[in-house]
């Protein structure tokens, strides 16, 4: 039953991810980039090895409980993005629920997002999830980051995908090149990332 | 006079009273970085040399840490003005702090010359407010703990140089300052090159025209860096001394996690792939990402500031929650509609947490400490334009609004520096040494000998300090301990009747009616019975050290034969 709801979780999380890159653009490259970007997503890695389980997920909480606690415990760089909690055993090794590569993408894709008017909304939206997170982590414990990954990974697909349009569309050499090396630092995280998931799957508890 | 400047020396006299008064009571005590700086100033002062007998030293020994002279040098004609006092030491880092908030007026007029509305004519004033308030920079200016005078002299480079790109003049002027900088701490010497280097970039297209005076700027700077050179030169220590105690290269950490890694690979898999999967390259660069990352934490900046003593504020962070909105969107405007020195701030504050990144305390606020002056600009930036955004009828209100934040959130933080630093962690600060030394100076001479704890802090440099000991004497009684410990850190074991104790174990401690005894609360029992060589004794207490807490931070005891 908890498998179930844990592929559930998965599948739902990205029709979310999948509806938002459509908003942008619906195009056969948007869609493989995307995939590329959630493929190597080790949250959605989590939810189809159930490692940890939801239940437990939902039962881990911060140490501290307030709501300045809260924000710093989801928005904090180590626990999304390098570490995660130690508390747990995670079946995707010693990383954060996105690669360390999608840090600058993300911040590309929300500059992106808050420099269009018509995408505003999807900004709007991740803040309101945001703020849902913050308050309801007390509740549902870390399963609460989950309301934001798919528009993390949201900004960090369409911020991969504005680089490679300045690099080809406007033959820019400085997007070429640092399109280039995202992609290369991106791609070395994702192969690196399977062989730490392969290695983890492989140790019994 | 106009009243436009009857704000700014307002603010300047704000700025000075929360950096200038009393001094020597917030931060509550002196801790040892500052004792050292202020007894090095003391020797070059009295005898040209510094503790180690060093003419004029580039770098200080000091605890093992090579200390930056700059800080020292600039403390010697205070205490030759006003005595050696915890106040004259502090008093130049104050005095710069007092200069940094001028330093962002103008450099805030230097990056918005365009005059858009009638708001932003106040834009550089609300820049030096911002500052004059600021947490991060009111902790670190009223201490003498370099990185205040640093960031003084980095912001002055940065403002000539964005002046010298009309005016090439101004190039000596930020080599010098630059230089300054690079004098007055360790992580200048890996900010202010690339701080350079960015800059040189930025400005690439205009730099061209001013090949003669950049050359000549460049000469000057090297000239004025030769004696940190030839230092480096005989001494590799005097740069890479402190390194060594700090750095993410030295920390054994990484090299067991990336053991770790190949073991789990196991012999099966091929070595090339377990190397190229995990190696020392990757490694490194992941975990200077992490800490790099770490420093624009909202803990870190809102929640709970820096955890590592002395610079933690209970139950604070550095920078105040109501900055937040405004930053993101002054960050967002400064990059939307860019400019050459726009975008020279954002790099300045981008550039700023690179060398902390460096070292394994993350994240640090006082190697992070220039963040500082392009935070304030880019929030003092997103007011103004926020204000420019709200229609006529609410904008009185909502700068009043802003301004109670403000004025609530300040409050807030005075309460917690004056009052709760004091209350919760004198300790961190070192408090009670003058005090302590004073009742030893009352005791000493009925005894032969005086143990004193070198737990939390190295005891002997209050008691070189505080007693103006004459270095010459010291240098010539001093017992010291050469060979750091794991931190890199030197002891000084014992001079004249002080004796220093390491791991202080008051049942391993010799005992004798002719020595005095200094402890913390929890080192020596009040009441106390106890067989020393065949004697018994008793623990007299003669004196108490105490917190503003009412909590006892040291004892001085004698004991008492009672039986042979």
């Amino acid at each position: 039953m908890g498998y179930v709801l844990s592929i559930l979780t998965a599948v739902c999380l990205s029709a979310v991810y999948f509806a938002l890159l459509g908003k942008i653009e619906r195009s056969w490259r948007m869609f493989l980039v995307g995939l590329i970007v959630l493929f190597f997503s080790p949250w959605i890695w989590v939810l189809i090895l159930e490692k940890p389980a939801i239940g437990e997920l939902v039962n881990t909480k911060p140490l501290k409980f307030s709501l300045l606690s809260n924000v710093d415990y989801i928005t904090s760089a180590e626990f999304l993005f390098f570490k995660n909690d130690n508390r747990l055993f995670w079946g995707t090794g010693e990383h954060g629920f996105l690669l360390p590569s999608l840090i600058l993408l993300i911040l590309l894709g929300i500059w992106l997002c808050a420099n269009t008017k018509k995408h505003h909304l999807i900004l709007k939206s991740f803040l309101i999830l945001l703020f849902v997170s913050f308050v309801s982590i007390e509740v549902v414990g870390i399963f609460s980051v989950f309301l934001i990954l798919p528009h993390l990974t949201f900004f960090a697909a369409i911020g991969l995908l504005t680089l490679y349009n300045g690099a080809y569309k406007n033959h820019s050499k400085f997007y070429a090149v640092v399109s280039l090396i995202l992609t290369g630092w991106f791609l070395y995280e994702g192969l690196r990332f399977l062989r730490v998931m392969q290695v983890t799957q492989n140790i019994k508890l | 006079m106009k009243k436009i400047d009857f704000l700014f020396i307002g603010i300047l006299i704000s700025a000075a009273v929360l950096r200038l008064c009393f001094l020597d009571k917030y931060p509550p005590g002196l801790y040892s970085d500052e004792a050292a700086y202020g007894y090095n100033a003391f020797s070059l002062l009295e005898t040209g040399r510094d503790e180690f007998g060093k003419n004029w030293p580039i770098s200080f020994k000091s605890f093992g840490d090579y200390k930056p002279a700059m800080s020292a040098w600039l403390i010697i004609p205070f205490i030759k003005i006003f005595g050696v006092s915890d106040y004259s030491i502090r008093l130049p880092s104050a005095l710069l702090g007092l200069l940094t908030v001028f330093g962002v007026f103008l450099l805030s007029k230097e990056i918005f010359e365009e005059k858009k509305n009638k708001f932003f004519k106040y834009l550089p004033y609300l820049c030096a407010i911002l500052l004059a308030v600021n947490p991060w920079h009111i902790l670190f200016s009223r201490s003498s703990m370099l990185v205040s005078i640093e960031a003084t002299f980095i912001l002055f480079g940065f403002l000539f140089f964005l002046k010298a790109i009309k005016k090439p003049q101004f190039f000596f002027l930020s080599a010098l300052s630059f230089c300054a900088a690079i004098y007055s701490y360790y992580g200048s010497r890996v900010t202010v090159p690339l701080l350079i280097i960015t800059l040189a970039f930025n400005f690439k297209n205009g730099l061209g025209k001013v090949k003669k005076q950049i050359a000549m700027a460049i000469i000057l700077g090297a000239v004025s860096l030769s004696p940190l050179l030839i230092a480096f030169y005989k001494d590799p220590l005097v740069i890479t001394g402190r390194a060594k105690t700090v750095s993410i290269f030295y920390d054994p950490g990484i090299k067991l996690k990336l053991w770790e890694a190949h073991t789990l690979d196991g012999s099966d898999f091929p070595v090339v792939l377990s190397r190229f999967f995990h190696n020392k390259f990757y490694f490194y660069f992941r975990d200077f990402l992490k800490r790099y990352v770490g420093h624009f934490s909202f803990g870190f900046l809102f929640v709970n500031g820096d955890k590592q003593i002395p610079f933690d504020l209970p139950r604070y962070g550095l920078l105040y929650l109501v900055d937040i909105p405004f930053f993101l969107y002054g960050l967002f405007l400064m990059i939307k509609y860019r400019t050459q020195k726009r975008t020279a701030l954002v790099l300045y504050l981008f550039l700023s947490p690179v060398v902390s990144s460096f070292s394994f305390l993350t994240p640090a606020a006082n190697r992070s400490f220039n963040m500082v002056v392009p935070w304030v600009i880019i929030s003092a930036f997103g007011i103004i334009e926020f204000l420019n955004r709200i229609h006529v009828t609410w904008k009185n209100w909502v700068i009043g609004a802003i301004g109670y934040l403000y004025v609530l959130s300040f409050v807030h933080f005075l309460f917690i520096y004056t009052y709760l630093v004091p209350m919760m962690s004198p300790a961190s600060w070192h408090y009670g040494r003058q005090e302590l030394v004073q009742k030893i100076f009352k005791y000493e001479n009925n005894f032969d000998k005086v143990f004193v704890p070198n737990d939390y802090g190295p005891a002997y440099i209050w008691l070189l300090l505080y007693k103006n000991y004459p270095p010459q004497t010291y240098l010539k009684e001093a017992n010291i301990n050469d060979v750091p410990d794991e931190l890199g850190f030197v002891k000084v074991n014992s001079f004249a009747k002080y004796q220093m104790v390491n791991n202080y174990d008051w049942e391993k401690v010799e005992k004798s009616g002719k020595h005095l005894y200094i402890g913390f609360e929890e080192q020596i029992p009040d009441f106390w019975y106890g067989i020393w060589q065949g004697k018994i004794y008793k623990v007299d207490v003669l004196d108490k050290v105490v917190y503003p807490n009412g909590k006892i931070a040291f004892k001085l005891i004698k004991v008492n034969l009672v039986q042979e």
